[in-house]
């Protein structure tokens, strides 16, 4: 029964870093660990319904220990940034303001036919258009098009409307600031002090703040695990 | 929070199984090989009553442990034991001792390799 357990454990993080290795071309939208899970499971249930030979716990305990190792995984990722980034990766900025960034290609194995296609997928024909395009850790492709491409919005037809901006990002997550956020909107730590400090809130109080180039942010703070549970 | 839990009790529990089964396991061959030893030394002296009742002792005693440890051992090795523990009784029966003594080794062999099989060395691990 050891050996089982011992096998899955081997077998499961060999796995991981294969996907991890074979980057997100291969994945489709689920997380590299997810991925792992779904292929092994399946595997090992086929093996012990086949083969009677085999003790049913043969087969119970390695999907049981798959779908611990899962939970756990991911709840070590919601308390770390780094074993998120090392089970899961970080998204890649392929283009940026109209510009690709060839060394993330190259990185992530993407050809351009590749990068054409899947901006096509998105109706997106010319690359001057864009303003974001974004490899996600699942392999799916995110765009944020240039304001004078973007789709007219009611909001930006009102009179005073900001007619597009650059999308906000991810400034503090769960605590942490992300240093090259702060150099993407053009501020400086002082201004997130500030800003901070007129909120009423230290950083490690924050759950989520976002903020684009025109400084406009939105904080959520972290709530309490009493109030969280309830 | 409440699945990290569930999750790290699961995992407790297959260890804690794994390490009680690998116990079970020890104390089983412990005995088997004990009984083993005993119809040896039996089948040296020639006694005719004792290899008997040693070689049933033995068979009864292996299907009373069988059923436990079916549930965690590959079916395969535990039925090729079954076959042997009724060809050692019927060898006694029969005072084919030479035969005897040879089955009772590989029997020894058998049970022993159980038990090493399912120790979670580097070995068995890759």
């Amino acid at each position: 029964m050891l050996i089982v357990f011992f096998r899955v454990l081997i077998i499961y993080l060999l796995i991981i870093v294969c996907l991890r290795l074979m980057g997100k071309r291969q994945l489709g939208q689920l997380q590299p660990a997810e991925l792992v899970v779904t292929i092994l499971v399946s595997n090992i249930a086929t093996m012990a319904i086949e083969d009677a030979n085999v003790p049913l716990l043969s087969g119970v305990i390695p999907i049981l220990a798959l779908v611990c190792f899962d939970v756990l995984v991911s709840a070590l990722g919601l308390h770390s940034k780094r074993v998120r980034e090392l089970v899961s990766g970080t998204p890649r900025i392929i283009i940026r303001d109209g510009q690709i960034d060839q060394q993330q290609l190259r990185e992530l194995r993407f050809t351009i036919d590749d990068m054409m296609e899947q901006l096509r997928a998105k109706d997106v024909f010319d690359i001057r258009q864009v303003s974001f395009a974004i490899v996600e850790t699942t392999g799916a492709f995110s765009v944020y098009l240039k304001p004078e491409a973007q789709p007219a919005t009611a909001g930006m037809l009102q009179p005073g409307g900001d007619g597009g901006t650059a999308p906000p990002v991810v400034l503090i997550s769960d605590g942490a600031v992300i240093e090259s956020a702060l150099d993407y909107c053009n501020l400086r730590p002082q201004w997130l002090q500030r800003v901070l400090q007129e909120e009423g809130y230290q950083p490690h109080q924050v759950f989520l703040m976002t903020c684009d180039r025109q400084a406009q942010y939105l904080i959520v703070p972290k709530q309490s695990k009493r109030r969280a549970r309830g | 929070m409440k699945r990290v839990w569930i999750a790290l009790g699961l995992v407790a529990a297959i260890l804690a199984g794994g390490i009680f089964s690998l116990w079970h396991l020890e104390r089983i061959t412990r005995e088997m090989g004990n009984s083993l030893e005993q119809l040896s030394l039996a089948v040296e002296q020639q006694d005719d009553a004792r290899i008997l009742e040693l070689a049933l002792m033995f068979q009864e005693q292996w299907q009373q442990f069988e059923p436990g440890i079916r549930r965690y051992i590959h079916h395969d090795e535990l039925e090729s034991i079954t076959g042997g523990s009724a060809r050692l009784a019927a060898l006694a029966r029969y005072q084919d001792y030479g035969e005897l003594a040879a089955e009772t080794d590989r029997m020894r062999h058998l049970v022993n390799h159980i038990l090493e099989s399912e120790r979670p060395t580097l070995k068995n691990i890759f």
